[in-house]
């Protein structure tokens, strides 16, 4: 494996990966066909990826860190501000083709499995910290962290997933307004719906 | 002539084997040449009544999305009050979690129309369901004044989401936390008490 992970070579190659995958699925292609399409030769793909599988998990974990980086960059300082912060986040980045590749190869993959339990642990430690806060602050009255974190997770997964498919009724002002309705109910807070100047709302 | 004659099959015969092969192998990898050899008939016989095996899982989803709007149905004909009806609803929901067949529709949506049209007609008519005993709880005084369109999306999407969880064995979301999830946020949402769940 390249020891540079943000060497221009890797980061084109991940990016080829990621339309392969959109185009043909998880594991619809083969080194090869990204080799073709990123226009070198077969062992340089093999040099950073032993197999399409290995290319699938960094693609999906780049787009993790991607709305990750998202969210970190938001200025919110109080665990509502949080809140908001991450739905906000989920709203204009709501494609989740990539979680939707993932839960199908989990059906019959371990490995697939493995990565999904991770990510999405991740993913609710990092809701449960910000609820732990919010709690410890007097902001928000959740009598199990953890379960909210899980129910605020499941909810943002299920909507995206329906709005990256093209739901004719889950665009983004609704999707949002239906989570802060949810946070506000499960949290207690008074959460405000934030304005989304930039999402597109059809 | 052929020296023996491949047996003919039915539609339902189709979808049947589809309803056994999609969960082993995925839509990706299912071809109508599979279905044949499963159907131990050639693969013109199953082209009579589908173009692909897309079009299987579509069909094999709606009759999914019917059985259980039909079950759901049955189920509340009998209850007294909306709050029972939306409790049996729920309770369903989580007994029949399994998502395997939503998952693979899900997934040949994002590259397929007829499928992305499909699942929009499944959703809206489970989110119709919802929202009409929303409705109707809203008129006894059962329910608080809230969107009933919006309550119904959220609980939808809660109970696609949970039963993937459950469906891939997630350690923390068994059937029952699915359960008593859905109702305590149901509860909240509309500002009901279901009371015991056992029935």
């Amino acid at each position: 494996m390249n020891a540079d992970e943000t060497s221009p070579e890797r980061t084109a190659l991940l990016d080829a990966a990621e339309a392969l995958i959109r185009a043909h699925g998880a594991d619809g292609w083969a080194l090869a066909e990204l080799a073709d399409r990123a226009g070198v030769e077969l062992e340089a793909v093999e040099a950073e990826f032993e197999t399409e599988w290995e290319a699938f998990c960094l693609v999906m974990r780049r787009d993790e860190e991607r709305f990750e980086s998202v969210l970190f960059a938001s200025s919110a300082e109080s665990p509502s501000e949080w809140i908001l912060a991450l739905l906000e986040a989920c709203v204009p980045d709501y494609d989740w083709t990539f979680w939707i590749e993932l839960w199908s190869l989990a059906l019959r993959d371990e490995r697939a499995s493995a990565l999904r339990t991770e990510l999405d642990e991740r993913w609710r430690d990092l809701i449960e910290e910000i609820v732990r806060d919010g709690v410890e602050a007097g902001e928000f009255s959740a009598p199990d962290p953890r379960r909210a974190a899980i129910t605020i997770s499941t909810l943002i997964d299920a909507m995206a997933l329906q709005a990256t498919l093209g739901d004719t009724t889950v665009r983004p002002n609704y999707m949002l307004d239906a989570c802060v309705t949810v946070c506000a109910t499960l949290l207690g807070a008074p959460l405000k719906l934030p304005s989304l100047a930039e999402a597109n709302d059809g | 002539m052929a020296e023996h004659a491949l047996p003919r099959v039915n539609w339902a015969d189709v979808v049947g084997v589809a309803g056994q092969l999609i969960p082993e192998r995925g839509i990706a990898k299912l071809t109508l040449g599979d279905l044949a050899d499963a159907l131990k008939t050639d693969e013109a016989a199953v082209k009579y009544w589908f173009q692909d095996a897309g079009q299987v899982l579509i069909a094999l989803a709606e009759i999914r999305n019917n059985w259980f709007l039909d079950e759901a149905r049955s189920r509340m004909a009998n209850d007294d009050s909306q709050t029972e009806r939306l409790r049996h609803f729920i309770e369903l929901s989580a007994a029949d979690h399994e998502a395997t067949i939503l998952i693979e529709l899900w997934r040949l949506s994002s590259r397929n129309e007829p499928a992305r049209k499909a699942r929009q007609a499944q959703a809206d008519a489970f989110r119709r369901t919802i929202a009409g005993i929303i409705r109707a709880g809203q008129r006894t005084g059962e329910f608080g004044p809230v969107s009933p369109d919006k309550v119904a999306l959220i609980l939808a999407a809660l109970i696609s989401g949970f039963s993937v969880n459950a469906t891939l064995r997630d350690p923390a979301v068994s059937p029952e936390v699915m359960l008593a999830t859905l109702l305590d946020a149901a509860e909240q949402l509309l500002s009901v008490e279901f009371g015991s769940t056992a029935d």
